[in-house]
């Protein structure tokens, strides 16, 4: 085993800088894993802000209208004194002031809802826009009931129904938000972990095997080309089992109650077919790099671009129709389509079986991948 | 004497290039072999065939009195090979380097110890064991290349240049070694395009150029080959074409060369030349200086064979 106890001690010789790129992925995962988490609200909640009103009118639809905005926002009360409304609102302990004048039922009576109320918002902010239209809003809406003969009491109440009325929103995010979220997450960006620790980490040893120099030598001793080959190839094993074991073991410490269910069996599974596929995709880039700045490169290249386009970092259900038919024949795409069916299933007998074609294509992309770099090292051998 | 290497009409071929053109050869047991010619000339084709890295288009190779080819993996058990780039891994320290390529060819893990230091302390590498093959100077990385190359006491080591970019020190070490391990037993294959490492060392000697053997034999033999047998260079401050002339038509002149003061005189074999010519020149009382004079090189040899200078 002499080409595997070599093939150690490079990985060894290599390994800090591999472990740099372990340690930086390891503590991304964790912080998107757990940020994924905290944004993934999937329902809609208005805002709230904190109001100050000073109501001066003594006809009753002043009273109305603040009763309406305290249903939507917070009131705070404050001195109605113009030092102290300026130093609240600097202070941002109001994010808006609204001075309802003593004529406003009067004026609204009259059908004139333009210019009857006074307003003091923080400079540049979104706030006063919000609550400028939610009072816009109540105050046409009330203008129309009162111009229809509605009595006042009545208009009131009909305005506030009507602008009561609340559109459902839903974020699109697949599955329905469960408590093996942060586990998700986790294991939807090991993908990116394999490909870069794989590239980095095995492709300077290919390419060190690879070297001309050192391939020739090689091919001049003693032992048979496919003994040195089976080495080369345990110990490309050797490396991915140590990285997916590693890996689990860390899923294992941060989220036990997953990795020891069915889902994390299945998930364990998934994570185990694609460091396969990233395995080949070093093992065919590694025929092609000329030196470790190439390897860099293809290493954040095909890292970030299939990442992205698979939709590692973005979820499928914000890509556009267009960019998912390309995303169809990159590996990471079934990756992430099995890991999102995985997290739903409960016992093997409902197993989807998306998640078994997303396994088997998979594979079929680890087996597509390595083929090809085979061949591109028939056909260097067959060109001597 | 048994044949180690014999090398018959090989042709090989790179698309539109004939790199080996009916080239032949048979070195026998004992032998430093050397393989003298320019670069591109296809020594590094040559030695690529002999070791089955390439394939060729006619003729066959027998290594140790058997058909060499990629399979052959008991007779690529007794070839060590010293590449004319150095063959390490930078990830490996000298140690490590040699271990491994020693275990290749040597399973006993006690005995392939023992090779690896008898490597070591042939090449001169105790002090660099730790070191990784970065930190070596380009002459001690050579060495660490040739005892990579050795370390399993092969019966045929090849050397495709070994001296290439080393310095005058660690070049007169590394053929002192090269004689070492013919006296200890190996069979050499030796090229170069340096002729003088080529005579210094070789015992029999093939001249290729253009993929062809030109000339082969020990390098009295090639020397004898050739019609100049002398050369005789002086430093002479004037000379007239009639006096030149005369100077051609002395017994055993060949040819007369005269340019900025130096007066070149090739002769073919004979006693007494260099005192003819001097006696002529104090007769007509030419004035001259700094006389030397040569025996043919091998230099001499390829240029008169191909009609130009070795290092073309």
């Amino acid at each position: 085993m002499q080409v595997y106890r070599a093939f150690l001690k490079i990985l060894k010789k290599n390994l800090p800088a591999v472990s740099i790129y372990f340690f930086i992925f390891m503590g991304l995962t964790i912080a998107f894993s757990r940020s994924g988490n905290e944004n993934s609200k999937t329902q809609f909640e208005q805002e709230k802000l904190t109001l100050c009103i000073i109501n001066q009118d003594d006809g009753g639809l002043g009273k109305d209208l603040k009763d309406y905005l305290s249903t939507l926002h917070k009131l705070k009360n404050i001195k109605n004194d113009k030092e102290t409304l300026q130093d609240a609102l600097y202070n941002r302990q109001v994010d808006y002031i609204l001075y309802i004048p003593n004529d406003f039922t009067e004026k609204m009576n009259q059908g004139i809802t333009s210019e009857v109320l006074r307003t003091i918002k923080i400079p540049g902010g979104t706030a006063g826009f919000f609550i400028d239209t939610q009072v816009e809003q109540y105050l046409s809406t009330l203008k129309l009931y009162l111009k229809a003969d509605y009595a006042k009491e009545q208009a009131v109440k009909q305005a506030k129904k009507d602008l009561s009325v609340q559109t459902k929103v839903t974020v699109p995010n697949g599955e329905e938000v469960s408590e093996l979220e942060p586990a998700f997450y986790y294991f939807n960006y090991l993908p990116y972990i394999f490909i870069c620790i794989t590239i980095m980490g095995l492709g300077p040893i290919l390419m060190a095997f690879q070297k001309k120099e050192i391939s020739d030598r090689n091919n001049c001793s003693s032992m048979s080309l496919k003994n040195k080959n089976m080495q080369i190839t345990i110990g490309c094993i050797t490396f991915v089992t140590f990285c997916l074991i590693i890996f689990m073991f860390l899923a294992g410490i941060m989220y036990s109650d997953f990795v020891f269910s069915i889902n994390g069996l299945l998930s364990f599974i998934n994570a185990g077919i694609f460091i396969l596929i990233a395995l080949a995709m070093t093992f065919l880039f590694a025929q092609f790099a000329k030196n470790e700045n190439i390897l860099n490169m293809g290493c954040n290249t095909i890292g970030l671009g299939l990442s992205f386009l698979g939709g590692i970092f973005v979820p499928h259900e914000i890509m556009g129709d267009k960019v998912l038919q390309v995303a169809r024949f990159t590996p990471t795409y079934w990756y992430v389509i099995a890991n999102e069916k995985i997290q739903g299933i409960k016992s093997f007998a409902h197993l989807p079986k998306e998640v078994l074609i997303s396994f088997g294509l998979e594979a079929a992309f680890a087996i597509s991948i390595f083929s090809i770099g085979l061949i591109i090292t028939k056909r260097k051998q067959d060109a001597k | 004497m048994n044949s180690v290497v014999k090398i018959d009409n090989l042709v090989k071929r790179y698309k539109d290039l004939l790199a080996l053109d009916h080239f032949s050869l048979d070195i026998k047991e004992g032998e430093i072999f050397g393989l003298l010619g320019p670069n591109g000339s296809g020594k590094t084709t040559t030695i690529n065939c002999i070791l089955s890295l390439l394939s060729f288009d006619k003729g066959s190779v027998e290594v140790l009195g058997k058909e060499m080819n990629p399979q052959r993996y008991d007779i690529k058990r007794d070839i060590g090979v010293v590449f004319q780039n150095v063959a390490v891994f930078n990830e490996l320290t000298v140690y490590d380097n040699i271990n491994y390529f020693c275990g290749l060819y040597i399973k006993d893990k006690a005995k392939r110890k023992e090779y690896v230091e008898d490597a070591i302390s042939f090449t001169g590498l105790e002090e660099f064991r730790k070191f990784y093959p970065k930190k070596l100077s380009g002459g001690l990385l050579r060495r660490l290349n040739i005892a990579c190359g050795i370390a399993h006491k092969p019966k045929l080591i090849i050397m495709d240049e070994p001296t290439v970019a080393v310095d005058p020190q660690s070049r007169n070490k590394i053929l002192e070694g090269i004689k070492e391990l013919n006296e200890k037993g190996a069979t050499i294959l030796y090229t170069s395009h340096y002729m003088e490492e080529v005579e210094q060392i070789c015992t029999r000697i093939a001249i290729m150029d253009r993929g062809k053997n030109l000339a082969m034999g020990t390098k009295e033999e090639l020397k004898r080959m050739i019609k100049t047998g002398e050369t005789i260079e002086i430093e002479v401050y004037q000379l007239n074409e009639t006096q030149q002339k005369e100077i051609k038509e002395l017994p055993h002149v060949i040819d007369v060369k005269y340019d900025e003061h130096q007066l070149k005189i090739n002769c073919s074999g004979g006693k007494h030349n260099l005192v003819r010519i001097l006696d002529y020149l104090q007769e007509k009382e030419i004035a001259f200086g700094r006389v030397y004079s040569q025996l043919p090189t091998l230099n001499d040899v390829f240029l008169e064979i191909t009609g130009k200078e070795l290092r073309d």
